[in-house]
């Protein structure tokens, strides 16, 4: 499958050893240079946290390709967006929004479906073999995520890896907050039934 | 909980907060950024050359209006002398300011800038002084209000090459 090959390309790194992170003040700063038109201040913004938003979008898509074109535009539009960056929140949870409502945008018809199709898109996710990998690794949890249907995908993402409420992701999304609900149960549902695999 | 329930929060706690992407982004990202910038950077020549054009546009209407008011009688007291507006001429001082304090801009533009205002604000006070003598003249509000139209596209174009110059000079 393409987006399993994508997943797979991407270059993976575990919490653990994710990089610290930098100073806020310090991306107040280089924020306040981008928004003068420092596009190498930008640059240094976009090097932080392109790891952060592009696992997002990859989690969120489901493949590479998708998620990379993501990736770009989410911070094409926050270069757009700028003036409107205020310093409320950090600029990564400013730049990581960008990046979810970019994704959205782009699965919002499938997520209007998803609305009333939920068997379907399951028969579709049954009929896919199980990853061969060791189970219960961090990459083959990306996999099973990757192949859940969109709408699960989309609700198991920001709820469980993401952390939004049912709330927010019915905002998010224009899903109702019981069908996020739904969402997110068969969506852990499928993803046991794989790790026990 | 269940057993599975267990191992799934583990494996969703193992997820990686970080993932980069296959190849670098940037590149791409920068050349849409450029490509947005060289698509910005006329819209402030449109402007000036559309406050040029309607400056003269203007001006032509308000030439062949005069003319036409003055012939069938005496000169009308406003061709002869302008008396100046105080709100006209603290908004041309104003305006005048604001493009002085541009001292970003290189000499030969903020000339350029400053001539064109002058045109304007000049216009402006002739057409004001037309109106006082004739209030209700559609016409003459008309070109009014396309005057305060160009003042305001003329501030606006010097602020957007301000911040285009001041851009350039960070890079």
């Amino acid at each position: 499958m393409g987006h399993q090959k994508g997943m797979q390309a991407a270059t993976v790194m575990q919490l653990p050893d994710a990089k610290p992170r930098p100073e806020t003040g310090d991306d107040q700063a280089l924020a306040l240079r981008a928004q003068a038109g420092d596009m190498g201040a930008f640059e240094q913004l976009y090097r932080r946290y392109v790891g952060r938003v592009h696992a997002v979008c990859l989690r969120l898509a489901g493949n590479r390709s998708t998620a990379e074109e993501c990736t770009q535009d989410a911070f094409v539009k926050a270069w757009e967006s700028l003036k409107s960056f205020r310093g409320d929140s950090s600029f990564g949870t400013w730049v990581h929004r960008i990046a979810v409502n970019t994704v959205l945008e782009r699965h919002r018809t499938q997520l209007r479906q998803a609305a009333w199709v939920t068997v379907k898109d399951d028969e579709i996710l049954e009929a896919v073999p199980a990853p061969a990998a060791e189970p219960g690794h961090g990459i083959d949890l990306e996999q099973c995520i990757a192949e859940l249907p969109p709408a699960a995908r989309t609700v198991f993402v920001l709820f469980d890896v993401e952390g939004h409420s049912h709330e927010e992701i019915a905002q998010l999304t224009g899903l109702a907050v019981g069908t996020s609900k739904a969402h997110l149960h068969r969506a852990r549902q499928l993803l046991r039934a794989r790790l026990e695999a | 909980m269940n057993m599975n329930d267990d191992k799934l929060d583990k494996a969703v706690t193992r997820l990686a907060r970080e993932v980069q992407p296959g190849r670098d982004l940037w590149p791409g990202i920068a050349a849409r950024l450029e490509q947005r910038r060289r698509a910005a950077r006329p819209l402030w020549a449109y402007g000036l050359a559309a406050s040029l054009f309607l400056v003269v546009g203007a001006g032509g209407l308000w030439f062949a209006f005069g003319q036409h008011r003055a012939a069938p009688g005496a000169a009308p007291e406003y061709a002869v002398t302008t008396p100046v507006d105080p709100y006209l001429a603290q908004r041309a001082a104003y305006a005048e300011q604001s493009v002085q304090g541009a001292t970003d801009l290189d000499p030969a533009t903020r000339g350029v800038i400053l001539k064109n205002l002058h045109i304007i604000e000049g216009s402006m006070q002739k057409i004001q002084a037309a109106l006082d003598k004739d209030p209700n003249n559609p016409r003459l509000r008309a070109l009014l209000y396309d005057l305060y139209q160009n003042e305001s596209r003329l501030l606006a174009a010097t602020q957007q090459i301000q911040a285009q110059t001041n851009a350039r000079n960070d890079l």
